[in-house]
């Protein structure tokens, strides 16, 4: 049946009305409803998730410094760090976590544009990187971190 | 379809005056709490607050519970939330519960969450000094 909604045609000298159907009318319109909702999944889902910000360590408050170190993994060897070399690692470790950090970022605005793309035509949408790895390195370097501030802490000051 | 752009683009510069927005929440042992809120004038100020990476030990302090905040961005044109942003907010937060510093302080990384295009989380642990120092 027709609904009496025209679709407007400009032809080179005059316009021409040309009737659309009801059944056309919802077709484009669930069609542009499916991509938008495809547009948006894919976005929210390549544009590259936030981290969540690392576990607090366990409470320490009333317990003995073996307790603290068996909690935080110190190992023997670790024990035996000088300030300096303790000091080296904690560089060394915030360059890697800065490192991780710019990786991050730097696929945060290429994973965006896959995933606008993406909502056209799916195989770019395939390319987008969820740093996975590098979030998990994060979270990891983390926990080192904790034990050489303990170990810094303890030693060096 | 144009004053849906207007529209979307009216609603953009309103909102894009507020950059940010945050949240926090208050855990002990996993679980949040209903942290009380102590009066103003007992509270150390945000400014005065400590943030440690690190643990307290030349003190003796109470723990208060863990605090977990997010500050995220208004629309996909505001720049970025920062870690000073984080920091700002966990301080604020901290000088409410009452605590005199806020230790283990990390972050996570800047990324879409579910209710914005560019959020980040940090967390810390709020504690109040003991008096009898």
């Amino acid at each position: 049946m027709e609904l009496g909604i025209f679709r407007r045609q400009r032809s080179r000298r005059f316009i021409q009305q040309e009737p659309v159907s009801e059944s056309g009318m919802s077709n484009i319109g669930t069609f542009n409803g499916v991509r938008l909702c495809i547009a948006a999944s894919l976005i929210l889902l390549l544009a590259g998730c936030a981290r969540s910000a690392p576990d607090l360590p366990d409470h320490r408050v009333g317990k003995s410094d073996e307790e603290v170190r068996l909690m935080l993994g110190i190992s023997k060897s670790d024990l035996e760090l000088s300030c300096t070399e303790i000091s080296t690692a904690m560089n060394d470790l915030n360059a890697k976590i800065e490192e991780n950090e710019q990786e991050i970022k730097g696929d945060r605005t290429q994973n965006q544009v896959a995933g606008y793309f993406g909502a056209l035509f799916l195989f770019p949408a395939l390319a987008a990187d969820q740093n996975t790895d590098s979030k998990e390195q994060l979270d990891s370097l983390q926990v080192r971190k904790d034990q050489l501030i303990y170990l810094q802490q303890r030693k060096c000051k | 379809m144009k004053s849906r752009v207007i529209m979307v683009l009216a609603v953009s510069l309103l909102t894009a005056g507020c950059a940010t927005w945050s949240g926090s929440e208050v855990t002990q042992d996993g679980k949040v709490i209903q942290a009380v809120v102590v009066p103003e004038n007992e509270r150390t100020a945000p400014e005065d607050i400590i943030l440690t990476e690190a643990d307290i030990t030349d003190k003796e302090y109470t723990v208060i519970g863990d605090i977990e905040v997010f500050v995220n961005k208004t629309t996909i044109f505001n720049a970025d939330p920062t870690p000073e942003m984080v920091e700002e907010k966990l301080r604020e937060r901290a000088s409410e519960l009452g605590a005199d510093a806020v230790i283990f302080v990390r972050n996570g990384s800047v990324g879409v969450s579910a209710w914005s295009w560019g959020s980040l989380e940090g967390r810390g642990r709020a504690v109040s000094f003991s008096k009898n120092q």
